[in-house]
C-alpha cells in the first residue's frame, strides 16, 4: 500500500523531497530497491599535502598540528603526504562500512585515484595515526578488501538456539576500479545448526572475482555450547607445585 | 572454580620482568563484535580472568560466543609466611597474565549490544584494572 502511494505522488514531487520513504530506500524506474542490492560506487574526495620529514618526531609534530601522516604507494612509487584529521574523519563517516574509491587532490593540482588500503589507530585514544593509500590505475585490476554485510537471523538461532559465528567480516576481491562493490550482502537467514556459508557461495558480480580458496568459511551456525567445568589434568597438576606449604621458621631461631 | 593455567611449561619458575609501554598486539577487536579493553597495566591473576569469564557466560545465558584474548602464562612465586630470606625462590602461588593499557581482554559476538555491554560491565567488576567497552560498530563510525 505504501508503494502504491509512492507512485501516486511521484509525478508531483521529486524523489528527494519524499522524506517519509525512509532513509536508504529509493525508487528506480518504477521499482523499489534497497541499497543492499544496489552496489553503486561512492567516490570520495580528499585533499593531501606533501610532507618532508619522516620518522617519529616529524610525525608526532604533524599529529599535534591536526594532520595525519599518510603514504601513497602504487606502481609509480611511493610518496609521503599528510591529511587533515577533520577532513579524514568526515570522509570516513560518509564512507561508513564500505569500500570506496578516493580521489586525491594533490598539492600540485594533480589528481590521483586511490583506495584506503589500511590505517592504524592508537589503541587507547582510538585516534587514527597513519593512513596507507594505494594508488590505483582505472584500467588495471586491483585486489581490495570489501566488507561483508550479513543480514537476517538464521533458522538455527531462532529455532535451535544456536549461535551465529561470523568468521570473515571482509574479503579480498579482485576487480577493476569501476567494478568495485561497496560491500557484499550475504543473507544468513536460512542457515541451520552446523551449517556454514563458504566463499564459493558468494554472489557473483560481473568483473569481480574472489581470489583464494573457495572453501573458506564466511559464517557458520554453531550448536549451543554446554558449559563444562575445566578439570585439572594430571599433567597440569604436576606442572604446578602446590601452594606454599613450607613450615614457617620457628620463632626461637630468630 | 577451575584454575586456568598452562598444561605444561618448560621452566617451573620465571623472573618477574617489567611491564612497560602500551599493548602493541592484542589491542583491537579480532574475532567478536564487542569487547572489553584494559586501560591500565597489571599482573592479572588467573582467578580474576576466570571470574570475569564466568560472569560473561552467565550473563549471556550461554548465548553468543566468548573469546578470552589473554592467558595466564606467568607463574608467580611466594615465600611462606614467617620464613627467613634466602634458601632459594619460593613456591608457585598462582598464574598471571601481563596486562598493558590497550589489551583486549574478552570479546563477544552473536548477542545484542545491550546484552554485551551488561556482560562486560559484570566482567569489569571482577578484574582489578579499569576497562572500557568497545564495539566494532562504534569504531567503524571513526
Amino acid at each position: 500500500m505504501g508503494i502504491a502511494f509512492c507512485f501516486s505522488i511521484f509525478s508531483v514531487r521529486p524523489l528527494s523531497q519524499i522524506s517519509w520513504l525512509g532513509r536508504g530506500w529509493e525508487l528506480n524506474l518504477g521499482t523499489v530497491t534497497h541499497p543492499e542490492y544496489n552496489n553503486m560506487k561512492k567516490q570520495l574526495k580528499l585533499a593531501v599535502k606533501n610532507r618532508d620529514g619522516i620518522g617519529r618526531g616529524p610525525a608526532r609534530r604533524l599529529r599535534k598540528s591536526g594532520q595525519i601522516p599518510a603514504i601513497i604507494y602504487g606502481k609509480s612509487g611511493s610518496k609521503t603526504v599528510s591529511v587533515d584529521a577533520i577532513a579524514f574523519r568526515t570522509l570516513m563517516r560518509s564512507k561508513g562500512d564500505s569500500a570506496s574509491l578516493v580521489e586525491l587532490a594533490l598539492e600540485d593540482g594533480g589528481k590521483e585515484l586511490s583506495i584506503i588500503k589500511d590505517f592504524q589507530r592508537d589503541p587507547l585514544s582510538t585516534a587514527i595515526i597513519h593512513i596507507d593509500l594505494l594508488a590505483v590505475d582505472p584500467n588495471v585490476e586491483m585486489t581490495v578488501s570489501v566488507p561483508i554485510h550479513y543480514s537476517g537471523e538464521p533458522v538455527g538461532v531462532k529455532v535451535g538456539n544456536g549461535v551465529l559465528d561470523i568468521i570473515l567480516h571482509d574479503i579480498d576481491v579482485r576487480c577493476l576500479p569501476k567494478d568495485l562493490p561497496e560491500f557484499i550482502a550475504v543473507d544468513v537467514s536460512e542457515l541451520q545448526i552446523n551449517e556454514s556459508i563458504h566463499v564459493g557461495k558468494l554472489p557473483k558480480a560481473e568483473g569481480v572475482t574472489y581470489p583464494g580458496d573457495e572453501n573458506r568459511v564466511l559464517a557458520l551456525c554453531a550448536a549451543p555450547e554446554e558449559e563444562t567445568p575445566v578439570e585439572e589434568t594430571p599433567a597440569a597438576a604436576a606442572a604446578t607445585p602446590a601452594p606454599s606449604t613450607s613450615t614457617p621458621a620457628p620463632a626461637a631461631q630468630k | 572454580m577451575a584454575n586456568i593455567q598452562p598444561s605444561r611449561t618448560k621452566f617451573r619458575k620465571v623472573q618477574k620482568g617489567r611491564n612497560r609501554g602500551n599493548a602493541t598486539v592484542c589491542n583491537a577487536l579480532a574475532f567478536g563484535d564487542f569487547g572489553i579493553q584494559a586501560l591500565e597495566r597489571c599482573r592479572m591473576p588467573a582467578n580474576q580472568l576466570e571470574a570475569a569469564r564466568v560472569a560473561i557466560t552467565r550473563s549471556l545465558k550461554r548465548k553468543g560466543k566468548v573469546w578470552m584474548r589473554v592467558f595466564p602464562h606467568i607463574p608467580v612465586t611466594k615465600k611462606p609466611a614467617e620464613v627467613r630470606m634466602g634458601s632459594g625462590k619460593g613456591n608457585v602461588e598462582y598464574w598471571s597474565a601481563t596486562i598493558k593499557p590497550g589489551t583486549m581482554l574478552f570479546e563477544v559476538s552473536g548477542v545484542s549490544a545491550s546484552a554485551a555491554r551488561e556482560a562486560m560491565r559484570l566482567a569489569d567488576s571482577k578484574i582489578q584494572v579499569r576497562c572500557r567497552f568497545v564495539s566494532r560498530e562504534e569504531l567503524e563510525k571513526y
